[in-house]
C-alpha cells in the first residue's frame, strides 16, 4: 500500500505538473519558441565563441593587410567579409556576443537582487516611513535617464567596460524596486498573507515564502526583456566611445568605429555587428513575451 | 474565554495634497462582549457595520485605536512578541474569500503544513505528512488525491475546507470565522456549516462567527450580538433574540429573514432612509433617525448596553427598554 502511494506521488509530482503547464502556455506562441531558439543560440555563441570562431586571433591586435576589405559572400574563408586590418567580421561579431552578454549578465546580477529585496521590503511596509524612504530614493534615481548618467560617469572616470557596467547598474535597480513594490504591495493585502500573519509567521517568512513567489512572474519577464535593453545601452555607450575601447571586439564599438570611417563603401564592417545587436535584442524580447504569457493565467 | 472591552477602531480620513486630516471613519466604536468557552457567538449586522474590522482587530491584524481584548485573562494588545506567538497558535481565523486566502503558488500540503512549520510542531517529515493528511481528512478532503495539488484545481467549497484544515493545524482554542460561507455556493453552504459544527465538537473549539446571514447564524450560534454602525445594540441567546428581539433594529433585521413557506403572511418592517455613514454617525442612539419608536431622548443621549433578561443575560442598548 505504502509503495503504491509513493509511486503515485512521484508520478504526479506537483512541481512537474506545474512546469508542464508553464511550458504548454509558453509553447503556444511560435514567436516565443523563436525567441527561445534565438536567445539560446546567442547564449551558446557567447559562451563558446573563442572555441568555435574560424579565426580566434582576429579578436585582438591582428592585421593581415593582404586580405583587407574583402566584401561578404565572395570569399569562402571570410563569409561576412573582412575589415580594414583584414580581420574576419564574422569572428569579431561572434566574439562581440560574448561581451554584450557578459555586460547584460553582470548588470542584471548586480541589479535584480537588491532591487527586488528593496521593493519587497517597501511593499510589505506599504504606507509607513520605510516605504516612503525606499521609494523616494528610487524615484531620485529613476528621474535621471540611465544613458545620461552612464555618459556622465564614464566621461568623468576612465571610459572602459567596467565603469560602463557600474554606471548602468546604478541606474537600473530602481526599476526592479518599483516593479516589485507594485506587485508585492498588492499581494500584501491578500488574505493568504493575513493568514500567515495570524499563524505567527515571521516577517522574513512572509516576504520570502508568501509574497516573493507570487512576484516572480513579472520579475522574470522583466529580467528577460532587460537583457536586450542593457545590451542596447552598453552598445550605445560603446558607440559614443565611452564603453569598451578598440581593439576589443565589442559590437557597439565595431559599429561606431567602422561606420565613422568606412561607410558606405565598406558597409559590411558595421552592418553585421549592428545586425548582431538586433538579433540579440529581438531574441530576448520575444523570449520575454513568452515568459510573460507563461505567467499570465 | 475571550473578552472584548470597549474596542475601537477609527480610520483617519485624509484629503487634499497635504493629507490634511478631515475626520474619522468610526468603523468599530467601542464594542464590548465576551465569548464563553465552548460556545459560538454570532456577530451580525449589515455590510459596513464593522463586523469584519472587529474580528481582524481582535487578532491584531489591524491595530486598534483603543480598547482591550483579553484571551484567557491575558491582554492581547499588551502582549510581548513571545506571548504573541502563543496567542497566534491558539487564535485562528477562517476567511470569507476562499479564493484569496490560499497562496496560489503553494500546494495543499504546503498550505496546511505551514502553521506546523512556523510553530515547529512537527519536525520530522513523516510526522508532518501524517498530521497534514489527518487534517485534510478531517476537513472532508482526500489526502491521497488532493494533498499535492494547487489551489486553482479546487472549487470554492473545497478551498474553504483547505482553509479550515489550515486553521485547525495548530490545535487552536478559538476560531474567528469571518463570513465563512457567504462566498460559497448555496448548495455547498450547508456542508461547510455542518463540517464546522462537527469540528467544533471534536476539537472543543470556541467560535466567533461573523455573518450577515441571519438564517445561518440561527443554525450555528448559541448567542448572537447585533451590530449597527460600529456599535453593538443587542446581545442575547439565539432563541431569545429570534423569538423576542428587544432592540428596534434587531426587530427590523429579523423581519427581513425570508420564510420558506410562501403562504405564511408575515409582518415586514420597512425602514426609511439609509444607513448613516460611519464618518459622521448620528448623535444619541445611532438608530434614532430610522427608528419608528424614537423619542426626544434618543436624539441626545447614547443608550448603554444593559441587561434586561436576568440570569440569561439579554443585553440591549435602547432607551425604551428599562
Amino acid at each position: 500500500m505504502e509503495k503504491i502511494r509513493l509511486f503515485k506521488t512521484i508520478k504526479q509530482s506537483p512541481r512537474w505538473e506545474y512546469a508542464k503547464r508553464m511550458w504548454y502556455k509558453f509553447s503556444r506562441s511560435p514567436l516565443s519558441i523563436a525567441g527561445l531558439v534565438i536567445s539560446a543560440t546567442c547564449i551558446f555563441i557567447g559562451l563558446f565563441a573563442p572555441y568555435i570562431v574560424p579565426y580566434p586571433e582576429h579578436g585582438g591586435l591582428f592585421h593581415n593587410f593582404e586580405d583587407r576589405f574583402i566584401p561578404p559572400f565572395q570569399n569562402s574563408n571570410y563569409i561576412l567579409g573582412t575589415d580594414y586590418y583584414g580581420r574576419d567580421v564574422l569572428t569579431r561579431t561572434m566574439l562581440g556576443f560574448q561581451y554584450s552578454l557578459m555586460m547584460a549578465v553582470t548588470v542584471l546580477s548586480l541589479v535584480v537582487a537588491p532591487g527586488v529585496i528593496l521593493g519587497l521590503i517597501a511593499g510589505y511596509h506599504k504606507g509607513t516611513w520605510v516605504d516612503t524612504v525606499i521609494m523616494r530614493i528610487s524615484d531620485v534615481f529613476i528621474a535621471v535617464p540611465p544613458l545620461v548618467l552612464a555618459l556622465g560617469i564614464c566621461s568623468v572616470l576612465e571610459p572602459n567596460i567596467f565603469n560602463a557596467m557600474m554606471a548602468v547598474s546604478l541606474m537600473w535597480w530602481p526599476w526592479y524596486a518599483r516593479l516589485t513594490y507594485n506587485v508585492s504591495s498588492a499581494i500584501r493585502n491578500e488574505y493568504f498573507v493575513q493568514a500567515a500573519e495570524v499563524m505567527g509567521a515571521s516577517t522574513l517568512h512572509i516576504i520570502f515564502k508568501e509574497i516573493l513567489p507570487n512576484c516572480l512572474g513579472p520579475i522574470l519577464t522583466k529580467v528577460t526583456l532587460d537583457v536586450g535593453w542593457v545590451i542596447l545601452i552598453g552598445s550605445a555607450l560603446s558607440f559614443v566611445g565611452l564603453g569598451a575601447q578598440p581593439p576589443t571586439p565589442d559590437l557597439g564599438t565595431m559599429v561606431a568605429t567602422n561606420a565613422e570611417k568606412y561607410m558606405p563603401d565598406f558597409w559590411w564592417t558595421s552592418i553585421f555587428p549592428a545586425l548582431g545587436i538586433v538579433i540579440i535584442i529581438l531574441g530576448f524580447n520575444l523570449l520575454g513575451d513568452g515568459v510573460r504569457d507563461m505567467f499570465t493565467e | 474565554m475571550l473578552e472584548v472591552r470597549n474596542l475601537k477602531k477609527y480610520y483617519q480620513l485624509k484629503a487634499g495634497i497635504f493629507k490634511k486630516q478631515v475626520g474619522f471613519v468610526h468603523a468599530v466604536d467601542g464594542i464590548s462582549f465576551n465569548v464563553k468557552k465552548g460556545e459560538t457567538l454570532g456577530l451580525v449586522g449589515e455590510s459596513g457595520c464593522g463586523k469584519t474590522t472587529a474580528g481582524l482587530t481582535i487578532l491584531r491584524l489591524i491595530e486598534p485605536t483603543a480598547g482591550e481584548v483579553f484571551f484567557e485573562g491575558k491582554d492581547i494588545f499588551k502582549a510581548t512578541k513571545k506571548e504573541m506567538r502563543t496567542f497566534r497558535r491558539e487564535l485562528q481565523i477562517i476567511f470569507q474569500d476562499p479564493y484569496s486566502s490560499l497562496n496560489p503558488r503553494m500546494t495543499v500540503y504546503d498550505i496546511v503544513s505551514e502553521p506546523l512549520k512556523v510553530h515547529g510542531l512537527a519536525r520530522k517529515k513523516n510526522e508532518k505528512t501524517e498530521k497534514v493528511s489527518q487534517l485534510i481528512k478531517k476537513a472532508g478532503l482526500s489526502p491521497h488525491e488532493h494533498m499535492h495539488r494547487y489551489p486553482h484545481e479546487f472549487s470554492g467549497g473545497q478551498r474553504q475546507r483547505i482553509g479550515i484544515a489550515r486553521a485547525l493545524a495548530t490545535n487552536p482554542k478559538l476560531i474567528i470565522a469571518d463570513e465563512p460561507v457567504s462566498s460559497i455556493d448555496v448548495s455547498v453552504r450547508a456542508q461547510i456549516l455542518n463540517l464546522l459544527q462537527d469540528l467544533k465538537k471534536e476539537f472543543r473549539l470556541t467560535m466567533l462567527f461573523i455573518s450577515h446571514d441571519l438564517s445561518v447564524v440561527k443554525h450555528v450560534c448559541n448567542r448572537v450580538a447585533v451590530m449597527y454602525v460600529g456599535k453593538i445594540v443587542e446581545i442575547a441567546k439565539t432563541k431569545d433574540l429570534y423569538n423576542n428581539p428587544q432592540h428596534p433594529y434587531s426587530e427590523v433585521l429579523l423581519s427581513a429573514i425570508p420564510v420558506p413557506n410562501p403562504k405564511i403572511r408575515r409582518k415586514r418592517i420597512l425602514l426609511r432612509g439609509e444607513v448613516p455613514t460611519p464618518v459622521n454617525p448620528p448623535l444619541g442612539c445611532r438608530f434614532h433617525p430610522r427608528c419608528s419608536y424614537a423619542e426626544p431622548a434618543c436624539e441626545k443621549v447614547e443608550p448603554k448596553l444593559i441587561n434586561i433578561g436576568g440570569p440569561d443575560e439579554h443585553l440591549v442598548a435602547c432607551h425604551l427598554r428599562k
